[in-house]
């Protein structure tokens, strides 16, 4: 029986000895991070530009914080668009709010709930808050996304009707000199719209499809119309407003990706393209699947989303290539980084995203990320359950 | 004693009767309706399923294909993302839909909400047909009317299934073909707008 104990005493000891060498052979601490991701730190809780966080806006600059009347809700157009616009000289900001008439289970079916064809579900409504006075009335009803140009015209879309069960949202481009002017219609027929930023004279936009394929349209005046691309999204415009980027998912014999577009607005030519085999990590080789619309364009860098993180992009040229992609730490941000801005010349990125995936239930959890693309290094805040929390911006001026 | 076996009509009525009995899947008795199920697994590889269910709530699975939606697993980007979860009515079927972006056999679905607010709208299960339900493939890329290949699985946030092309299953066939056979006791004949409750379940 000693015989027996000594010899389990020593397999035992023989285990623990194993185990102790493979945890010296493991990487610690010290071992070298991979260099394609970014490092992440909490920071502060207020983001370092003016976010909307459902019914105020809140900012690092306690000069910048308001509260809204309501909160603002992207409900038709999610992050197609800016929520919320500042006029040209800061003092107003022009948001998107949502009014839904009853409680909706988004796990039933309408008809489960006792909604029939032809009954309204909701409107949205555009408002505008004047920092100076407090006040916030409404500009609009059944109106949402807001373009607010330099030269004080403003532009939106107004539906036809509310939001209806069984019906699309169809609606009108309206423009107006000033906010509070008359507006006039820049379509001749309904359709389901986004307008998302001016481009000089120009307002850009989009027209979606059955499919919930987008287009990207422009607006050369009130009932003239061209469509930039078909099947595409916005990535950016660029600073001088007379070029911009497309993204088109499409396939070739290699596979299926993105292809962006350098087009000249005026005269709707491709300047450049960016193929989707072309579209790699150039720091791992990894091909980059796809780009998301609504990025940031400052000097010739562009920073989008991807399901990578956030690709800088570089137009000198003009040409398009990838720079470098920002990866985050895996799992920190399952939904992707949206709406990044670019700001200080371009060396910071600036964006919010899910910290839950798609899985999770109850209401979303979103952060704030701050980063630095030289330093590779970001900052975070803290996920506080709001529904809406997202940057304020006018791509327009 | 001589026996003799005759075939008469209505011998033959019976025999072929218990033929197609065995081999045509029918809807199970008392069902009440039938149902998709699509099971999110990636935006190219997922799996679209068709339920009858009867009185007593219980569901049998009859058929399962694979199917696709999105690019991005994100259900609050409008026109990139997966559909959100959730039970969806059905708001029309068409046999030749000629529309901007989708044509042909489609279903169309009701809008849904995703976890921020944001409204998914002009959702469909279709494939990459023509309107007349043929195939229009002009270029070696990715042609909208064309099943070319796997990728062809992902959309704007539509279910999409195949075509019979390039190798690939006739789903969108076997798709329509249940739902206006097997549905249960909905009337499903109908081509044109008009609400079906909870048709769909995405999870």
């Amino acid at each position: 029986m000693i015989d027996s104990l000594a010899r389990f005493v020593r397999i035992v000891l023989a285990i623990l000895a194993l185990f102790g060498l493979l945890l010296l052979l493991m990487p610690g601490e010290g071992a070298e991070a991979d260099p394609s991701r970014a490092s992440m730190a909490a920071g502060p809780a207020e983001p370092p530009i003016p976010f909307i966080r459902d019914d105020v806006i809140t900012a690092r600059d306690a000069g910048s914080r308001a509260r809204l009347r309501k909160p603002g809700a992207a409900t038709l157009m999610g992050w197609l668009a800016p929520l919320a616009v500042p006029s040209p000289d800061q003092r107003y900001v022009a948001y998107s709010t949502w009014d839904q008439f009853q409680p909706i289970d988004p796990g039933l079916s309408y008809a489960k709930q006792g909604l029939e064809r032809g009954d309204p579900v909701g409107q949205p409504t555009v408002r505008v808050l004047d920092r100076a006075t407090g006040q916030d009335e409404v500009l609009e009803e059944d109106a949402y996304s807001v373009a607010w140009n330099t030269s004080g015209e403003f532009a939106y879309v107004k539906g036809i009707d509310d939001l209806v069960v069984g019906h699309s949202y169809d609606g009108h481009v309206l423009v107006r000199e000033e906010y509070d002017r008359s507006p006039v219609p820049w379509t001749t027929a309904p359709d389901r719209y986004v307008v998302v930023q001016w481009a000089g004279e120009r307002l850009i936009a989009y027209r979606i499809d059955e499919g919930e394929q987008l287009n990207v349209v422009v607006f050369d005046g009130p009932g003239a119309i061209r469509e930039l691309g078909t099947g595409s999204s916005l990535v950016a415009v660029s600073p001088d407003r007379r070029s911009l980027i497309t993204e088109t998912i499409d396939g070739t014999d290699s596979g299926r990706g993105s292809t962006l577009r350098l087009i000249d607005i005026a005269s709707g030519q491709t300047l450049a393209t960016l193929p989707n085999d072309e579209l790699v990590d150039p720091a791992t080789g990894d091909p980059i699947p796809w780009i998301l619309y609504s990025g940031s364009w400052v000097g010739d860098r562009i920073v989008a989303e991807s399901p990578l993180g956030i690709v800088v992009l570089d137009a000198a040229g003009p040409s398009l290539r990838v720079e470098q992609v920002l990866r985050f730490p895996p799992n920190a941000f399952p939904q992707g980084v949206h709406e990044p801005r670019l700001l200080d010349s371009g060396n910071r990125v600036v964006g919010w995203g899910p910290v839950d995936g798609d899985d999770a239930s109850g209401p979303r959890r979103v952060v704030y990320v701050d980063c630095d693309l030289d330093a590779r290094h970001c900052q975070h805040g803290t996920a506080d359950g709001a529904i809406n929390f997202r940057p304020l911006f006018n791509p327009s001026i | 004693m001589k026996t003799s076996f005759k075939f008469t009509r209505r011998t033959v009525v019976v025999v072929i009767t218990v033929v197609l009995t065995l081999v045509i899947p029918t809807v199970p008795a008392f069902a009440t309706h039938a149902y998709w199920e699509f099971v999110k697994g990636t935006n190219r590889d997922s799996t679209l399923k068709w339920y009858s269910r009867n009185s007593n709530e219980v569901r049998t699975l009859m058929a399962s294909w694979r199917a696709g939606s999105g690019v991005s697993t994100d259900p609050c980007a409008i026109g990139r993302g997966w559909l959100p979860d959730g039970w969806y009515d059905s708001w029309g079927h068409w046999n030749q839909y000629n529309g901007n972006a989708i044509d042909g056999r489609v279903f169309w679905l009701q809008n849904k909400t995703c976890r921020d607010g944001t409204t998914r709208t002009e959702l469909f299960i279709h494939s990459e047909q023509t309107v007349m339900n043929g195939q229009d493939c002009p270029t070696s890329g990715d042609d909208p009317q064309c099943w070319e290949a796997y990728y062809d699985y992902e959309s704007a946030g539509c279910i999409k299934v195949a075509y019979p092309n390039n190798g690939f299953p006739d789903t969108i066939g076997s798709v329509h073909y249940y739902f206006h056979n097997l549905a249960g006791s909905r009337p499903t004949n109908q081509h044109d707008q008009w609400t079906m409750s909870a048709m769909l379940y995405v999870d």
